[in-house]
């Protein structure tokens, strides 16, 4: 996927306000994901900004989510920050475990997209893998270490 | 406890609030993330240039900056005119067929104010942004009779504070002076008399850098000094000047202790105040202003307060804060103090939507800025003024500002149809605006007043990524722009 040849050119089929209803929030996600909140919306951003800049010929792309989500990964080169911890005056119902930031924080990147984007988000494999541009086995791989590095490093040991 | 599925399904959730969370506090964009909705009128953006695009797209999608992203741009001027026993301004002329009041692109193509795409990145042919090579100045002074612009040379994925140096405005030199540097918030003076004194930021920004002053008798003779702070990200915003002292304001911008005030008698030595400032969290870059024997601190949030001006009228020891009507916009990029008072320049957000329209389809941003201008004798009241009332087109923004013989001179752009148009905005006192459009077609984004006229630098072409779908130049580079009035 380094080469701008690999997203290739197919027939645009959808104008940009559609997509960016559709892969914005997918782009945003697998960012957010990967950089945190603050650098991962900005990415985002930066991202869809430069998707409607050249819309023309990213919209004949067979990939433009995952030729967008790499502008984006780009852009963002070595600023990440962590994700956000939960701190004390935030209630405390959020329905996970005050230490689940921390372990997520201990995965690498790619583990915890694929965490997060399968198990937290719900998208396929087959979505994830080509928003990531990596193969569904690749994908795969870092979701089955990343669960088991979390499972650990959270101190549970099975899922239910 | 729920199981580990549940509780990401939950954590996921929590995330998405923290993203548009964090997209809601731009500064320039208070309403965050907002639907697109399809309305009447459309607009191109095919000439809007990447960093400006790329802030007005925030408005639908979410930058920071710059960060970049946002150019927070002030006056500076520290040496006294030469009438008054000070340095000589430096001399520039400009073409001699432009007209006084008239800006020129002055010819710079023979100085050190160009720099080639990243190689890594040019072989890869995909697209990069804000890491590329670049120019970046983040303010322009006057130093001994020497142009001096400060910022950061990137190059092949390495930040370098740099100084720009000309004493004509065509003729310019580049030199590094340390490995690493921000730009934000970069800072450079002459003090005391023939010393000079820089400001930044250590490292690349996010929770690894630690602000710095470069201070020597020459250029060429800098010495560094780290300031004492434990690492975070350290934004310095300037230095102001009160009797025989300079203060150093600098803040991180995550950490617990938001701002913290050095002084220096020398330049070269920095002793941080004891005083408890009166912020919280979120400060501004912008820079401190001496008014009336005091520093005065703007438009920081003050808990409990909302937003306010914060006042010492010792040097700094002890700091009073005054409230902001609230209706004072967050995105206020230039503080100035006239002889009437405060002048603070901003944006304000709107409900105003722009459609835009690539390819096939249009897209809307929902939120626009406009031009405003607000006004204060002494910082406890403030007048709103309006500035760019009968012009045509929406999202617009401050490029530069600054303060010289023709009172405040500013350049701002807004899109209107298929094109950003620049417009020159002028005001002897803050309270009147008088606009007209200009002919400047980069960004300028630091402006310097001379005894003969306004210097501006900004980008102009694609400088901030190489871009593989762009047929644009290449190169990273910065133009010149001169207003002769004299």
């Amino acid at each position: 996927v380094d080469d701008i040849e690999t997203f290739a050119v197919g027939e645009s089929t959808e104008d940009f306000a559609d997509f960016y209803r559709r892969a914005e929030v997918m782009i945003r996600r697998a960012l957010v994901a990967g950089l945190g909140p603050i650098v991962g919306a900005d990415a985002a951003s930066t991202a869809m900004a430069y998707g409607f800049e050249h819309w023309d010929r990213v919209s004949t792309m067979n990939n433009p989510v995952g030729y967008l989500y790499r502008v984006g990964r780009n852009s963002a080169r070595q600023r990440r920050k962590p994700l956000p911890n939960v701190s004390a005056d935030q209630p405390t119902d959020l329905g996970f475990e005050p230490g689940l930031p921390k372990a997520l924080n201990q995965l690498s990147e790619s583990q915890r997209q694929a965490v997060l984007l399968v198990n937290a988000w719900g998208f396929p494999l087959s979505e994830a893998a080509d928003l990531l541009g990596v193969s569904i086995s690749t994908l795969r791989n870092h979701l089955d270490r990343g669960m088991t590095r979390l499972r650990r490093n959270i101190g549970v040991h099975h899922d239910d | 406890m729920t199981d580990l599925l549940t509780q990401l399904r939950n954590y996921g959730s929590h995330l998405d609030a923290a993203a548009v969370r964090e997209s809601a506090s731009e500064a320039f964009m208070p309403a965050g993330l907002i639907p697109a909705d399809v309305i009447d009128f459309a607009v191109r953006s095919d000439s809007v240039p990447r960093r400006q695009f790329l802030r007005w797209s925030a408005a639908a999608a979410a930058l920071a900056a710059a960060g970049g992203g946002a150019a927070l741009i002030t006056r500076h001027r520290e040496t006294l005119p030469a009438e008054e026993g000070g340095q000589p301004e430096p001399i520039v002329s400009g073409p001699t067929d432009t007209p006084l009041g008239e800006w020129a692109l002055l010819d710079v193509s023979s100085s050190a104010l160009t720099v080639p795409p990243r190689s890594d990145i040019a072989d890869a042919n995909t697209p990069d942004s804000g890491m590329s090579n670049s120019l970046e100045i983040a303010r322009l002074s006057v130093v001994s009779g020497l142009l001096v612009g400060v910022g950061t040379l990137t190059l092949d994925s390495a930040f370098q504070a740099m100084l720009l140096t000309s004493t004509d405005g065509v003729a310019w030199d580049r030199r590094v002076i340390d490995s690493a540097n921000w730009t934000m918030g970069a800072d450079v003076v002459e003090f005391p008399p023939g010393n000079f004194v820089a400001c930044g930021s250590t490292g690349t920004g996010d929770e690894t850098s630690q602000p710095v002053v470069w201070a020597g008798p020459s250029l060429d003779r800098l010495t560094t000094t780290l300031l004492d702070v434990p690492v975070g990200t350290w934004m310095t915003a300037g230095f102001v000047r009160v009797g025989d002292e300079l203060l150093l304001r600098a803040g991180d911008v995550n950490g617990d202790a938001a701002v913290r005030y050095w002084r220096s008698f020398d330049g070269r030595a920095w002793a941080e105040l004891d005083a408890e400032l009166p912020l919280g969290g979120g400060i501004t870059i912008m820079r401190p202003a001496a008014f009336d024997g005091a520093i005065v601190d703007a438009l920081a949030p003050v808990p409990g307060q909302g937003r306010a001006i914060i006042r010492s009228s010792d040097g700094g020891e002890t700091w009073t804060a005054r409230q902001l009507p609230s209706d004072l916009p967050a995105a206020v990029s230039t503080f100035e103090v006239m002889p009437g008072g405060f002048v603070a320049v901003g944006s304000e957000s709107t409900q105003d939507s722009v459609a835009t329209r690539a390819g096939s389809g249009p897209m809307v941003i929902t939120g626009t800025s406009r031009l405003a201008a607000w006004t204060s004798p002494d910082g406890s009241t403030w007048m709103r003024r309006p500035v760019v009332g009968d012009l045509e087109g929406v999202m617009q923004n401050w490029n530069a500002v600054a303060q010289g013989p023709a009172g405040l001179v500013g350049i701002a752009s807004e899109l209107r149809e298929r094109d950003v148009v620049k417009f020159e905005v002028t005001s002897s006192d803050g309270q009147t605006w008088q606009v007209r459009e200009v002919e400047i077609t980069g960004q300028p984004s630091v402006m310097v007043p001379l005894a003969n006229g306004y210097l501006c630098i900004g980008s102009a072409g694609s400088v901030w990524d190489f871009d593989p779908l762009s047929d644009d130049d290449r190169l990273g580079k910065l133009s010149v722009w001169f207003r002769r009035d004299r």
